[in-house]
């Protein structure tokens, strides 16, 4: 009776499992291409297998090793920055009184991160651009000579980190100032009253009870060290620096989707996912251990 | 919204190097807002100039306003027909995200079933596959089943890629609505979907607003679903037709900026709409699910 009363409230559910099933699942089972020969003609079911063929060919092809470094780089600068960036600024924000300049600030600081990368990189592109770009003027004005933002490899780099901080920090801010209106206002008055100043209240109170969701948000930040930014990249780069900011996830689109090389490009993004998922899987595991995290 | 923070905490006992170092701290946060609205006021001014006027003089006002710039952009970059793209494949997606996962998520928390475990699981894994990697052969995929290059293309794998979260939102969010009132309405005589559509919906408001903002702007921002799936110039969604236009009119700094500036006022309407549910919405569902 009850089974039957019910029975077609669980039905919901399938089309959210459909969905999810052809969409993630059946392309993830596509994977299998990564050990085949795939050629579009003979589809799954008839092209040769070649076993760890692909994945050897990732560590033989010279570009590859190159890919990997670049990500590794820009993504562990980008973490690394993403942590300490918000974490200064919220005790910076947290310290202004003034609540109309303080209210301003946080709303303004996380606009960039609701426009596109595609928006943003033609604006940079043409801001930072070597003869007429905003930048290179002033540059050039203060005598010195104009910089290759976006021709030159190391250039590129850190073009990439400095505009991905710049658009993402403001968002990652919202979490600490949450924490800080977590803290116990006691806790101050009792400093207050042991004639602790405001630095030392800072030092002593406002620091170590955030640094908890700090080491968190860090500890999951970590799953993404494979993720360097694929539309960031994807609207910033050009051939002139794919030695230093091609990544991983920019060559695999290139060699697979635009060169037909449905094998070796899936091989390359399945070692990809599996190294990050391992990580992922690690970090989580840590961080619901020493941190008592759990997104579920 | 206002984060009261303990720093309305008492001004007495501060030094004047406390002073010193508040002033500093103000000065860089002036500093940051300049720079994060500059490049925006830039591309605003920049859209309304001549391309002469563009590279003379960077930084001032423009000496004519050119509003044909804006037209003219709008015209030749087909941008009414990109907008209207992503504007149909975001709304589209969106309501199907919210539909099938408010609905999954109060079955999955409201009810046991058999395969209950198995189906968390499901969506838990899909949580965790990364988009880019299977981005290949779902791309083989869609261009098999006769997918590829339609609005199909990008409403359904957007929806299947955001239900994990929007489910694992809600289970989390339904989940504080205590039973008792759907107890209490159903000794009343209210069925299930009475009790759904009534008290459960309702009160699911504010992770309903976080789930829209969530998806809204995954997709109406998405760029390599776009590059991927869709090849034909009528169905270019607004971030792949404006890749592409750089493209097509590279020395045309006017019209780029024209362009560009049509395309960014959308998410700042929207921004300024959403900013403080935003807040809230990401403040409640970041940390804890």
């Amino acid at each position: 009776m009850k089974w039957r009363r019910s029975f077609p409230l669980h039905l919901l559910v399938l089309p959210s499992v459909l969905f999810v099933l052809i969409f993630q699942y059946i392309p993830m089972g596509g994977i299998v291409i990564a050990f085949q020969d795939y050629k579009p003609w003979l589809g799954i079911r008839h092209s040769a297998w070649v076993g760890w063929e692909n994945f050897e060919y990732i560590f033989t092809y010279p570009d590859s090793k190159q890919v990997i470094v670049n990500t590794l780089i820009i993504a562990f600068f980008k973490i690394v920055a993403g942590m300490i960036v918000p974490f200064t600024f919220a005790l910076l924000l947290n310290e202004i009184r003034l609540v109309i300049f303080k209210r301003s600030v946080q709303t303004l600081v996380y606009l960039p991160h609701f426009l596109s990368w595609v928006i943003l990189g033609g604006i940079l592109t043409d801001i930072l651009s070597i003869n007429n770009g905003l930048v290179n003027q002033f540059v050039s004005w203060l005598g010195f000579e104009q910089i290759p933002f976006l021709q030159d490899g190391s250039w590129f780099r850190f073009t990439v980190i400095l505009s991905d901080i710049w658009k993402e920090f403001g968002f990652s801010t919202i979490i600490y100032l949450a924490a800080l209106t977590a803290i116990n206002p006691s806790l101050y008055e009792a400093a207050e009253t042991d004639g602790a100043g405001r630095w030392k209240q800072t030092i002593h109170i406002t620091i170590p009870s955030i640094l908890p969701i700090a080491a968190l948000v860090g500890t999951l930040a970590l799953g993404n060290i494979l993720n360097a930014g694929f539309d960031q990249i994807m609207n910033l780069y050009n051939p002139l620096v794919y030695n230093k900011g091609d990544i991983i996830d920019t060559f695999v689109y290139r060699q697979g989707i635009l060169g037909s090389q449905f094998s070796f490009s899936t091989a390359f993004g399945l070692f990809k996912s599996v190294i990050s998922m391992t990580l992922i899987v690690v970090f989580y595991r840590l961080a619901y251990k020493y941190a008592n995290y759990r997104l579920f | 919204m206002e984060l009261t923070t303990a720093a309305s905490r008492k001004k007495e006992g501060r030094g004047w190097a406390w002073k010193g170092l508040s002033g500093f701290g103000k000065l860089l946060l002036t500093a940051y807002a300049v720079l994060t609205l500059y490049p925006l006021y830039w591309l605003f001014i920049s859209a309304f100039k001549t391309n002469e006027d563009f590279f003379r003089h960077p930084y001032a006002l423009p000496h004519v306003w050119m509003k044909e710039n804006i037209s003219r952009a709008w015209e030749l970059g087909k941008m009414g027909r990109a907008m209207m793209n992503s504007t149909l494949v975001t709304v589209a997606a969106v309501i199907l995200t919210l539909l099938l996962g408010i609905l999954a998520g109060y079955v999955l928390s409201r009810f046991e079933f058999k395969l209950k475990k198995l189906v968390m699981g499901l969506f838990l894994v899909g949580l965790l596959i990364p988009i880019h990697s299977t981005l290949v052969p779902l791309f083989l995929m869609m261009k098999k089943i006769g997918l590829l290059d339609t609005y199909g293309a990008l409403i359904l794998p957007y929806t299947a890629f955001e239900l994990p979260i929007t489910i694992f939102l809600a289970i989390g969010f339904m989940a504080s609505i205590p039973r008792e009132i759907e107890e209490a309405a159903m000794i009343d005589g209210s069925g299930w979907w009475r009790i759904f559509g009534r008290i459960i919906f309702p009160l699911c408001t504010p992770i309903v607003a976080t789930i829209s903002i969530l998806a809204f702007l995954r997709f109406w921002n998405d760029f390599s679903f776009a590059l991927v799936f869709i090849n034909s110039q009528s169905l270019k969604t607004l971030p792949l037709s404006l890749s592409l236009f750089s493209d097509g009119f590279g020395t045309d700094y006017s019209l780029t900026m024209g362009a560009m500036a049509i395309a960014v006022i959308p998410t700042i309407i929207i921004y300024l709409i959403l900013q403080d549910q935003i807040m809230k919405g990401m403040v409640a569902g970041s940390i804890k699910g």
